[in-house]
């Protein structure tokens, strides 16, 4: 078996390419204490398998998930190196070439996005590339497959044996050399390594590498160890920076050749020009997440999910009941099935049509390119609680769904930013939330409907902020953190690209969520149909109406004073729109008109806002706790997420109950 | 403010230091291959001392105001 991995700077279409080059692939775990899951793939008909690695800009990782690729080279033995890069920034790209190069193992290098270059008015003598680098240079231009085929067959055909081993030898100052000889002599002596690694490891050791300067103090690497301080009071870093700088416009100098150019430029200059203007670059960052959530719940995806609900809910449901009845089911099995398992199961299915336009319109904007832009502009807002503008899509993201918007936050590089972006995730208020909300303002400020519903979501969002901010104190955010964003040309998106984002995006959706909501749903179907004495059929004897009724007395403070709605904001964990439907059972109603008469007498304004507040806030749905605890890697944070909210919850509903209940 | 840093747009100036920037700042700059002495024109600057944008090689960068002022060779506040 050969094994290629794939490494490259972001933005230089790996994904794509990797999408290209393998036709099988499957999501593998977690990485050992990283929550990036790296891919791989093999190419068909052969035994050749690739992985796919997070872009990286060097080897010396700054973030968590950029540590992948660096860990890799040290821990496994991949066959052939393929770099990828984008042709047009060559400059930079091979800045991260060069350190793989001098690892050894057979590179083989990808120049992609040539049609760029070439549309810019260079192009590069490929011989040169290939002769000055000391490997095979091939180019491609993933997004119309151009030159794949001929990648595929170069790492088909050519035996690993026969590739040659890279053996590019800079010309480091002579006191770097000097050392790195030594270094490298002592290394192979002692402690039986190659000297292509010895030396490689030297390099990398002396640039600070972090992962390579634990590798050897685990190790005990004492020629390293023991230099470390001369090292870098010499500073080798910056000396060797600057070897390879020259290196590579002394390369890049040899190969150049111009050609007449059009320009792609200036296009993704005007668009520049209006999506980052200062006035109006957050209005149509606005517009344009307006249109994304229109499309999705409104004008495509809510259609398509009621069509596929009345489905489930009707013919489905009817004939799964008719045919258990036939072969003779127990009652409480055909409950279970029909009323558990094909309502609840059911009710999350209905929103992956949603989920699908809206990882769509994600998946677009990633594509084209306007995501850079989106974060550049809303930075100057993020700021202020310690986050950056790649914090602000996973939340707005969140509207929709919690569970996508926690997962969009894996764009954000630093760990700790990403994790206060995913506990304050399911505080914006998510599209399950809004037909609960319909019902009270219906029942209680008729007049004010879209007022009230406006200010819900708003606490959501400066419960957000305030708990962000709040996080950064405690974390210790470091005020600076890196933001320094790339803004790629723009592309038009192309229909492969985009389809297999959305259904990588979904399908990772409907697995997570759907052993979860099934696993939940059978729990709560048992609580509500079993009693003491054990099935019943009164739902007033079932466990769920003693766990309401118990915990009564700690609800009656926020002002709720019926157990039904205890029992139905339990259900509200599984899934929130579950809420408004287990009232209706719970209340034995099967109209919404006799259930808002029903909250009349239940509820006052002030406590029906009181409960709206608490089911804003409180414990997020089983997807989204499945999803934090899948993200941040722990139990430990999906568990406190449930208590830190419920406890929110509880504070502020309790605040507004008692402090309105004075003045009304 | 962005009154006060028109007179910047479309200029090109040299990356003076990248001394002052804190470490993890200054690798990615590195990687990013700048380097002191790039040549840095100005595209835009968002407002409130929002991010920067700057073209240098051919290839268009956000960065804090701040990173940039340290670019420009302002010392840090």
């Amino acid at each position: 078996m050969t094994t290629v991995a794939l490494m490259g700077n972001p933005n230089t279409g790996k994904t794509t390419l990797f999408n290209q080059l393998t036709d099988s692939y499957a999501y593998v775990g977690n990485w050992t204490g990283v929550t990036v899951e790296k891919k791989m793939g093999s190419i068909k008909h052969t035994e050749i398998v690739v992985v796919d690695l997070p872009g990286i800009y060097s080897l010396n990782p700054i973030t968590k998930d950029e540590s992948v690729a660096i860990n890799y080279l040290l821990q496994n033995d991949a066959d052939v190196i393929l770099n990828v890069t984008n042709a047009n920034q060559l400059k930079r790209n091979l800045l991260l070439s060069i350190e793989l190069l001098e690892f050894g193992k057979p590179v083989i290098l990808a120049l992609n996005m040539i049609d760029d270059l070439k549309r810019s008015g260079i192009y590069y003598d490929i011989k040169t590339l290939a002769d000055k680098l000391g490997c095979v240079v091939k180019t491609t231009n993933a997004r119309n497959h151009d030159g794949i085929e001929q990648l595929r067959e170069e790492i088909k055909n050519v035996p690993v044996e026969n590739l040659p081993h890279t053996n590019l030898d800079l010309n480091y100052p002579s006191e770097i050399k000097a050392e790195i000889n030594k270094a490298t002599k002592s290394l192979v002596d002692n402690y039986q390594i190659s000297e292509h690694f010895a030396s490689w490891l030297t390099i990398q050791f002396m640039n600070k590498n972090k992962v390579v300067r634990q590798y050897a103090l685990k190790n005990d690497f004492k020629p390293l160890l023991d230099k470390a301080d001369m090292f870098d009071k010499n500073e080798f870093e910056e000396k060797i920076f600057q070897t390879r700088l020259s290196f590579i416009e002394e390369t890049l100098n040899e190969a150049r050749e111009n050609i007449s150019s059009t320009s792609n430029v200036e296009i993704t200059s005007k668009i520049d020009k209006v999506v980052t203007n200062p006035i109006l670059g957050l209005p149509i960052f606005i517009a344009i997440f307006y249109l994304m959530f229109k499309l999705s719940f409104d004008w495509i995806g809510t259609p398509l999910s009621d069509q596929l609900n009345a489905f489930l809910s009707g013919p489905i449901s009817h004939y799964s009941d008719i045919f258990l009845k036939n072969i003779g089911a127990l009652p409480f099995l055909r409950s279970l099935i029909v009323d558990g398992i094909i309502a609840g199961v059911g009710g999350v299915l209905t929103f992956i049509p949603q989920i699908m336009v809206l990882f769509a319109c994600i998946s677009i904007l990633e594509d084209s390119g306007y995501m850079a832009r989106a974060a550049l502009v809303t930075d100057r807002v993020m700021q202020a609680i310690g986050l950056n503008g790649k914090a602000f899509i996973p939340l707005i993201i969140g509207f929709g769904c919690n569970v996508t918007g926690i997962m969009a936050a894996r764009t954000i590089e630093q760990p700790k930013e990403r994790l206060i972006t995913t506990l304050i995730s399911p505080f914006m208020s998510c599209s399950a939330r809004l037909p609960i909300y319909s019902l009270f303002v219906a029942a209680f400020f008729p007049k004010n409907q879209a007022l009230i519903v406006l200010s819900i979501y708003f606490l959501g969002i400066i419960v957000a902020l305030a708990m962000a901010k709040f996080y950064q104190l405690i974390f210790h955010v470091k005020e600076n953190t890196v933001f320094i964003v790339e803004l790629p040309q723009y592309h038009l998106p192309r229909f492969d690209i985009i389809w297999r984002g959305t259904w990588d995006k979904s399908k990772g959706f409907v697995r997570k969520a759907g052993t979860i909501i099934f696993a939940g749903t059978v729990l709560i179907w048992l609580l509500s149909n079993f009693g003491p004495s054990g099935f019943v059929t009164n739902i007033d004897k079932s466990f769920s109406a003693i766990l309401g009724q118990f915990l009564l007395p700690l609800f009656v403070p926020i002002g709720i004073t019926s157990w039904e709605a205890i029992s139905a904001l339990f259900t509200g964990i599984l899934a929130k729109e579950v809420i408004s439907s287990s009232m209706m059972v719970l209340f034995h109603t099967t109209s919404q008109t006799t259930l808002i008469a029903t909250f009349g007498q239940l509820f006052t304004p002030i406590s029906a806002y009181a409960l709206l507040v608490f089911i804003l806030l409180y414990v997020p749905c089983f997807a989204t706790i499945g999803t934090i605890k899948s993200e941040t890697g722990s139990t430990k944070w999906a568990v406190y997420s449930v208590f830190s909210s419920i406890l929110i919850a509880y504070a502020l509903s309790f605040i507004i109950f008692q402090v309105g209940s004075l003045f009304l | 403010m962005q009154l006060i840093s028109e007179q910047y747009i479309t200029k090109t100036y040299q990356v003076k230091d990248l001394d002052y920037l804190d470490s993890q700042t200054e690798q990615r700059l590195h990687s990013l291959g700048i380097h002191v002495g790039s040549q840095m024109t100005i595209v835009r600057f968002l407002p409130f001392h929002g991010p920067v944008i700057v073209e240098i090689d051919h290839q268009r960068i956000g960065l804090r105001y701040k990173v940039f002022k340290l670019l420009m060779g302002g010392i840090s506040e």
